[in-house]
């Protein structure tokens, strides 16, 4: 069956749930990706990723499809990453993210003298300052940056996403580089 | 650097993602704006870090067991029953309805009761090999309530770390750090290693290679318990540790203690 998401899209609007499950399929695993750059946890991305598709399944028959499926199942995921990034701050949770200051623990050491490969614990470097970088931009900065450069999406999609103007995007995107050239030395 | 209306469109100038028209707009611009021009090097050099940036990987048990969560979930709704929520966004949605204070009265009382477990709940260890109750956990398999006991403890213990503040309360993190408490943990780990759960084998090692390295280098040095707490905090946040541990809670849970 060789349909692109428009076609399934109708054919799921008419009681198809195998139609949904190839769109499902197709989309879950960019979707937990996108769920955890924009909370830094995949448990909760987890959770995240599957309530959009439970949200998505439920409202299927209210998408109007004057944009294109990716684009509503991605404006959900944001949606629902941003609500979760409200609680988390309200709630002050006990942090789980990498300590910002300080060098790697002794056990990091340890662990890694076992197989240890520079190249591989530069990319570990690069992953952690970039994850670190993220969590200080606010949360349109983030959204738009993770969009564009992770999900290699264009101004005008993100815009449809966001729910903003594309001028806005273009700006969250200007400010966002802006902060992350003082946040990454590599970019130095 | 001086703001230029037109900085916001430098990025996507650099990707080429701008119409024909806007672009030329933007090259000619270039020619005359040194700011421009000086916030386009800039750009390329964030956009290539960025880019430089591997996939993020959960691992491929990770993924295979939220595909078929993502399944049964699904599954339920569309046969018209309530999706089942996952524990961890039962306990989300629960703490989200907590105050702070709450919480941290919360940590307070986990503090103590990890304090308390320390001191009297947890067997008295004599010696190095020699203690009745951890060989009977080895010589059998472990019950749902003995995997959940011992991760509950780590859990406390890794919450006694993670929220010690020397300043506030100097004595505290120690007690719950003493050796003792951490000769216990470390043997009941070494035998959960052999066990293995099937359901997460990769996580546990990890989970328990991280315990072990902790416990080791508590029961074996003598060094300042402050520098100790806070190496033993930054590898508990790096590791995730808690993560792991609630995460195999959940596991031992759902499969209960056959599965395991």
């Amino acid at each position: 069956m060789n349909m692109d998401d428009g076609q399934l899209v109708r054919k799921a609007k008419t009681g198809d749930n195998e139609a949904f499950g190839i769109l499902v399929k197709k989309y879950r695993d960019p979707i937990v990706h996108l769920a955890f750059q924009m909370t830094g946890n995949w448990n909760d991305a987890g959770d995240l990723a599957q309530e959009t598709f439970i949200k998505a399944f439920q409202r299927l028959s209210q998408f109007r499809e004057d944009s294109k499926f990716s684009t509503w199942i991605y404006r959900i995921t944001v949606n629902l990453s941003m609500d979760h990034h409200r609680r988390r701050k309200r709630m002050r949770e006990v942090p789980l993210e990498v300590e910002p200051a300080g060098q790697k623990g002794w056990l990091d050491r340890l662990l890694n003298t076992a197989d240890s490969n520079a190249d591989r614990l530069e990319t570990e470097e690069t992953n952690r300052s970039i994850r670190r970088a993220l969590n200080r931009l606010s949360g349109n900065q983030r959204t738009a940056v993770v969009l564009k450069y992770f999900h290699e999406k264009s101004s005008l999609e993100i815009a449809h996403i966001m729910g903003c103007s594309e001028t806005s995007v273009r700006t969250h995107i200007f400010r966002a580089l802006r902060n992350l050239r003082k946040a990454l030395p590599q970019s130095a | 650097m001086k703001t230029c209306a037109y900085h916001p469109f430098l990025p996507d100038y650099r990707d080429e993602n701008l119409e024909p028209a806007l672009r030329k707009k933007v090259r000619i611009h270039l020619r005359s704006c040194r700011s421009c021009r000086a916030l386009l090097e800039e750009t390329d050099a964030v956009v290539r870090v960025l880019r430089s940036a591997p996939k993020p990987d959960p691992g491929r048990a990770w993924m295979r067991r939220y595909h078929r969560e993502l399944d049964a979930g699904l599954r339920s709704v569309a046969a018209g029953e309530k999706p089942v929520l996952s524990v961890f966004a039962k306990v989300r949605l629960f703490l989200a309805s907590l105050r702070p204070a709450l919480l941290a009265a919360g940590a307070a009382a986990l503090l103590i009761v990890g304090i308390l477990a320390g001191r009297f709940i947890l067997p008295r260890s004599s010696g190095v090999s020699g203690n009745p109750q951890v060989l009977l956990f080895s010589a059998r398999s472990p019950s749902e309530s003995q995997w959940t006991d011992f991760l509950t403890e780590s859990e406390i213990w890794m919450l006694a770390v993670v929220n010690y503040e020397p300043e506030e309360d100097p004595g505290s993190a120690y007690l719950a750090l003493n050796r003792e408490t951490a000769e216990n943990l470390l043997r009941r780990s070494l035998i959960l290693e052999k066990k293995g759960i099937e359901p997460d084998r990769e996580g546990l090692i990890r989970f328990v290679q991280g315990m072990q390295m902790i416990l080791l280098e508590t029961t074996n040095s003598d060094e300042d318990a402050k520098r100790l707490v806070s190496d033993s905090r930054q590898s508990i946040l790096e590791m995730r540790l808690l993560d792991r541990s609630r995460l195999l809670r959940r596991i031992v849970r759902e499969s209960g203690s056959s599965g395991v």
